[in-house]
């Protein structure tokens, strides 16, 4: 699984976090098909998310961009009952976000951002890589325990740096 | 012929002044989709 951040939803061209016009902040999720079905990543955005709470504003709205007529008609079945204010409308463009945004739980935490940069020098495949998201994730709180421990030898990373991911990992915010 | 040597040092020196790729990165599936949301 590889995880981006970017700007989608609107119409204007070339989004940018100082100017993001139309557009909302997204993320887009990249998986394998085997192992995550896209059902699944609705429930998780159906249930980690506000559908019946209105966005104070259009950067922060909340919407499922579908990319075919699979995608739309699973997102219409699992849809909750009620007033719900998740939008759900094609994905026109999708633009990546300032590389400052990308893993940006990562990128706050040195020691372990100076161990990725050092296994990933090259920027886009930092942003591509699945050890880089999951740590991201377990230092923003998602993840169970089992994962965190079955994930963790499996980072890349030093004992150090091991240890400095343990202690920065808050409480969970979801078993996902 | 001088360059090509400077230049296959310099792949070399990059390969080998990365740090190993975690495990988790070691395969990649053949089929990848995505999604996109706005998370509100």
């Amino acid at each position: 699984m590889r995880t981006e951040v970017g700007y989608a939803g609107g119409r204007a061209p070339q989004p940018n976090y100082g100017n993001i016009q139309d557009h909302s902040e997204c993320i887009r999720i990249t998986y394998d098909p085997s192992r995550l079905s896209y059902s699944q990543l609705l429930a998780m955005f159906w249930a980690g998310n506000h559908p019946f709470r209105p966005a104070y504003a259009r950067q922060y709205r909340s919407a499922i961009l579908y990319q075919n007529e699979q995608q739309h008609k699973l997102a219409q079945e699992t849809k909750p009952k009620g007033t719900v204010y998740s939008s759900i409308e094609p994905l026109g463009t999708f633009t990546l976000a300032e590389d400052y945004h990308q893993k940006y739980y990562l990128r706050n935490t040195p020691v372990l951002f100076q161990e990725f940069h050092a296994m990933y020098p090259n920027e886009g495949e930092f942003m591509r890589s699945t050890a880089a998201a999951r740590a991201n994730g377990f230092l923003g709180g998602y993840g169970s325990p089992a994962d965190f421990e079955h994930d963790l030898p499996r980072l890349g990373l030093s004992e150090k740096a091991q240890k400095v991911l343990r202690e920065n990992k808050p409480g969970l915010k979801c078993g996902g | 012929m001088r360059w090509i040597i400077v230049l296959l040092s310099l792949l070399f020196l990059e390969a080998g002044g990365r740090a190993p790729r975690p495990a988790l990165d070691a395969q990649v599936p053949a089929h990848l989709e995505t999604a996109v949301f706005a998370m509100g």
